[in-house]
């Protein structure tokens, strides 16, 4: 894997999943993308940060690593690479039981989502 | 798939919205006719109250509630959905699940994010194995019904033939085939004793007794009658031996 620290220099939505997701989204009358996307900005990411602070706050590694793990998911499936690779990283040093280490990620993923969200909304 | 045929049914079950859609709209893409779950509850549910089952399950490893592999587990424990092959979605952070899906019978696991071709090629070669099996099982029990010498006719509750062997097609002049078409009243030459013994059987699960029944070319065959209500399938089916009487 690539450093999740450095992948902030790379664009936020990989080109290549965005076609083929526009492509499908056309097939779809163009309501797969937006419901993708709302589901991702307005639901799942909120929802995972807050498990994310939940579990920062009561030191629980193994719950951190879930909440980073559903973010993975939908971030690598919206084409937000560098998103997932981030989350995929907090999610092994969590399951691995490194709470330290994975908290010393946490601060990187805000900004993160923000600009997947604000790329994303190009899309919708 | 070619155009006469029916578009396979899929059941995916998937926790995530965003990862459910995608996942909803890369089948429907490729032919599927898809239904989608939140989670392992939810999909049982739909399962268990639909009367036409899918022909495949995909289920994401980790949901609320049921699990991809406590799913996995329920759908492969009933006799109705043992043979319903299931697609377990995992990652690779999920190694040690791997083993786990297997343990539980899953048919196959998918590591994401899942190219769209690999879950095409996977969901379709899973599925023709699965039709494969079948048809093997099919042909095996057929074989072991056509070796035993009695005369054997399975019939629902209404009293349908649904299965019969080869000394059944002997015994009474029809082919099989002509045999599935038939009512076991028709073959009666006794509507009375027909309606009594079926009465008998759904009241006590067994009835033994002589009866007639009609040879396709009219004469009458007496026979000692053997029945037993059994579950098949989770429905009760009619178990007759036939044995013809002199």
């Amino acid at each position: 894997m690539s450093d999740p620290l450095a992948a902030s220099q790379r664009a936020p939505l990989d080109q290549e999943t965005m076609e083929a997701l526009v492509a499908l989204n056309e097939r779809r009358g163009g309501t797969l993308l937006p419901a993708m996307i709302a589901a991702f900005v307005e639901q799942e990411c909120p929802e995972a940060l807050a498990d994310i602070e939940r579990a920062r706050s009561t030191a629980n590694a193994e719950a951190l690593a879930r909440a980073a793990h559903k973010i993975k998911g939908s971030s690598a499936a919206l084409g937000a690479l560098s998103l997932a690779e981030l989350c995929a990283e907090i999610e092994q040093r969590g399951r691995a039981g490194d709470l330290p280490g994975a908290v010393d990620l946490l601060d990187l993923l805000p900004p993160r989502i923000q600009a997947a969200a604000e790329a994303l909304s190009v899309y919708r | 798939m070619s155009p006469s045929e029916s578009p396979p049914r899929i059941l995916v079950a998937e926790d995530s919205t965003v990862q459910r859609l995608q996942i909803a709209g890369l089948l429907e893409k490729h032919g599927f006719d898809v239904r989608t779950a939140t989670d392992g509850a939810e999909a049982l549910h739909i399962i268990r109250s639909n009367v036409a089952l899918p022909d495949v399950v995909l289920a994401d490893i980790g949901m609320p509630r049921v699990n991809g592999i406590s799913l996995c587990r329920e759908l492969k424990g009933e006799q109705l959905t043992r043979h319903l092959p299931v697609v377990i979605l995992t990652s690779l952070a999920d190694e040690r699940n791997h083993r786990t899906a297997l343990d539980a019978g899953a048919d196959e696991f998918l590591i994401k994010p899942v190219g769209e071709t690999e879950l095409i090629v996977r969901l379709e070669s899973v599925m023709r194995l699965t039709r494969q099996n079948l048809h093997d099982e099919l042909l095996r029990r057929q074989e072991l019904y056509d070796a035993i010498p009695d005369a054997v006719l399975l019939c629902d509750e209404t009293g349908h033939c649904i299965e019969a062997n080869k000394a059944a097609t002997q015994l009474l002049g029809y082919s099989r085939e002509q045999l599935l078409k038939l009512d076991g009243r028709t073959l009666s030459i006794d509507g009375n004793s027909w309606f009594e013994s079926r009465q008998h059987l759904k009241a006590f699960h067994s009835w033994r007794g002589v009866m007639q029944l009609r040879h396709r070319q009219g004469a009458a065959v007496s026979v000692e009658a053997n029945a037993v209500t059994a579950p098949v399938g989770g429905r009760p089916v009619q178990v007759w031996v036939l044995r013809q009487h002199s």
